[in-house]
């Protein structure tokens, strides 16, 4: 009879707690709960098994004992069926364990120890979603308990039954334990694999991700920027994201320029300079909401996750590791004719977002809602832009002096707007230069090493030689 | 002692803000000095979202006073002790949401890897 493998264990065991999630409407909180403990062991066990357990390694078997001190330490025992997948995924950990036990031996070569963090991850990530499902099966489990009401709800058999094992102060708890963990094992599973290039797989592009990153972009982009009010770490954010997309358009244009998909003379002459500008003038909007000027709204989680999903979605095009794709690369990685369609409509869109931009300093300052630091506001005043937008000096010495916090002006304001207009024409600029341009089909015979490096770095030092002289973030950032 | 806890978490959270705060600025100079500035706007852009990530799950991480001095250093090293400093903070009582700013942190880390500024 075939022995299955640790590799084949470990599939198993992973496709036991997803399929938990497979329905989301039906888990069973208690059942989980209730398997959860052995599972966690079993876990642990196979994870100590692994010759040689790296410091991140060893916290995450710490973590998987379980918060409390024993004999429970995942906390009293759910009397209640335990979660069949759970159980299998369990029986298959321990499996694991035991032929780790057995045959592993400490790693020696560069292929074995990556082997051991691939075993190591594997574990984690089933550690993951399990703990994720008994933490969300438990949250619903505790919604449907009602506080318990004596003489009421106790003498109501059917209510009782609901309970299943689980009161509703013990499944908070767990289901608050559980998220703790989860985020240990998250953290673990982010941390860098240390895999030499030699190893690297081959790089897999998703074709529906960047439509759907920039749909969800601009969806949430505006949605942040039209909140009452919004905050003002979000229009940072959405300048700087809006400011590597164009980053990112650059490179991939480039790209398109090389393979001939695009006429490389319009592409030098039109559109990369009109890019860079565009992309400094971001740079700029981006400078004149800075992280001591604040409204009453925290920054939203929403459109930090846009961010990011648009920004992994570039990546997986232009990067390469940790630096820039060659523009070969990336003509094989995706489809120019369609990507460059989308960054063009991606571009025009985002006229919209600063015409925003435009209209935020006055509303917001009108509104009441803008304050900052005087001592912030005076180093603006010291420091105006030079476009002839510099206020009389309206912040109070006193002010100054006793690091107070006040209400901006909307004459103090007068830099954000202007920044914001001349991003506006940058933009509109761009989006003709870009609807200009025909798109071709691909000669890949075209394609060769990129000047896009020494081109990009010319646009983003240009922007920051017009953002010292807004200059409104950090030399007040000192003085807070 | 479960306040003193509470504190500590508090406390930690506003030391990992402030020390991201300083490596984003660190990375922005980058941008302005160094080779590369499109991949330091890069960087910039990935220790700005572990930052506000970890203001919008817990906005008093901003406006917290006390923080200790920060650490001089290069912006790779203010991220890994922004990592060390929410590691820090006593199990149990992480916020919600934390795991999300933790895999921010994470990208950050891993995009101002083998960079150098300061």
């Amino acid at each position: 009879m075939n022995t299955p493998t640790v590799q084949e264990l470990l599939q198993d065991a992973s496709r036991e707690v997803r399929s938990i999630m497979w329905d989301v409407t039906a888990l069973d909180g208690p059942g989980l709960a209730a398997a959860w403990p052995a599972f966690a062991a079993h876990a642990r066990d196979a994870l100590s098994a692994v010759p040689v357990p790296d410091a991140a390694t060893r916290l995450l078997i710490h973590r998987a004992t379980g918060p409390r001190y024993s004999p429970n330490r995942w906390g009293p025992p759910v009397d209640a069926e335990p979660d069949p997948h759970l159980i299998r995924a369990g029986q298959a950990m321990a499996a694991v364990a035991q032929l780790l036990r057995r045959h592993a031996s400490p790693p020696r070569s560069p292929e074995a120890r990556h082997d051991a963090d691939v075993v190591c991850r594997d574990i984690a990530a089933c550690l993951f979603v399990g703990s994720h499902a008994t933490a969300l099966g438990l949250r619903e489990h505790a919604t449907r308990l009602q506080p318990a009401r004596p003489g009421t709800r106790f003498e109501r058999p059917d209510v009782r039954r609901a309970v299943r094992g689980a009161t509703l102060a013990q499944s908070r708890r767990l289901a608050s334990e559980l998220a703790t963990f989860e985020a240990h094992t998250a953290h673990y599973l982010a941390r860098p694999t240390g895999r030499g290039p030699r190893s690297r797989p081959a790089h897999f592009v998703d074709h529906d991700r960047l439509p759907q990153a920039l749909a969800q972009w601009e969806i949430t982009a505006m949605r942040v920027l039209h909140a009452q009010p919004p905050s003002v770490r979000d229009l940072a954010g959405i300048a700087h994201t809006e400011q590597a997309l164009l980053v990112h358009a650059a490179v991939i244009l480039d790209a398109a320029a090389r393979a001939a998909v695009i006429d490389p003379r319009d592409f030098d002459h039109q559109i990369r300079p009109r890019l860079q500008d565009a992309q400094a003038a971001w740079g700029d909007v981006a400078a004149t909401w800075p992280a001591q000027m604040t409204t009453p709204t925290p920054p939203s989680l929403a459109g930090v996750q846009a961010s990011a999903q648009l920004h992994r979605a570039l990546g997986q095009i232009t990067r390469d590791g940790n630096g820039w794709a060659a523009p070969a690369l990336i003509a094989q990685r995706v489809h120019l004719v369609d990507v460059g369609g989308l960054l063009r409509d991606a571009v025009a869109a985002s006229g919209s977002r600063a015409e925003r931009f435009a209209d935020l300093p006055s509303e917001l300052t009108r509104a009441g809602h803008l304050h900052a630091p005087a001592r912030l506001l005076a180093a603006m005043e010291r420091h105006p832009s030079g476009r002839g937008t510099a206020t009389e000096s309206a912040t109070r010495t006193t002010d100054v002096a006793n690091r107070r916090i006040v209400v901006v002006r909307p004459e103090q304001t007068a830099d954000a707007t202007a920044a914001a207009c001349r991003l506006g024409r940058q933009l509109t600029s761009l989006t003709q230069a870009l609807e200009t341009i025909p798109i071709a089909k691909p000669s890949h015979a075209l394609v060769g090493p990129s000047s896009y490096m020494h081109e990009t770095t010319q646009g983003v030092q240009h922007a920051n030689r017009a953002r010292e002289k807004v200059q409104l973030t950090r030399d007040a950032a000192v003085l807070r | 002692m479960q306040t003193a806890m509470n504190d500590q978490a508090n406390q930690c959270l506003a030391q990992a803000w402030s020390l991201l705060d300083r490596a984003e600025h660190l990375a922005r100079q980058g941008v302005r000095d160094e080779t590369g500035p499109s991949l330091w706007l890069l960087a910039a852009n990935s220790i700005l979202r572990a930052r506000d990530a970890l203001e919008a799950i817990h906005p008093d991480a901003a406006h917290a006073d006390g923080v200790d001095a920060l650490p001089d250093g290069n912006c790779q090293g203010l991220v890994r002790a922004a990592v060390e400093q929410l590691a820090s903070i006593p199990q149990g009582h992480e916020p919600a949401g934390l795991s999300l700013a933790l895999v921010y942190l994470a990208e950050a880390e891993h995009e101002v890897g083998g960079r150098n500024c300061s």
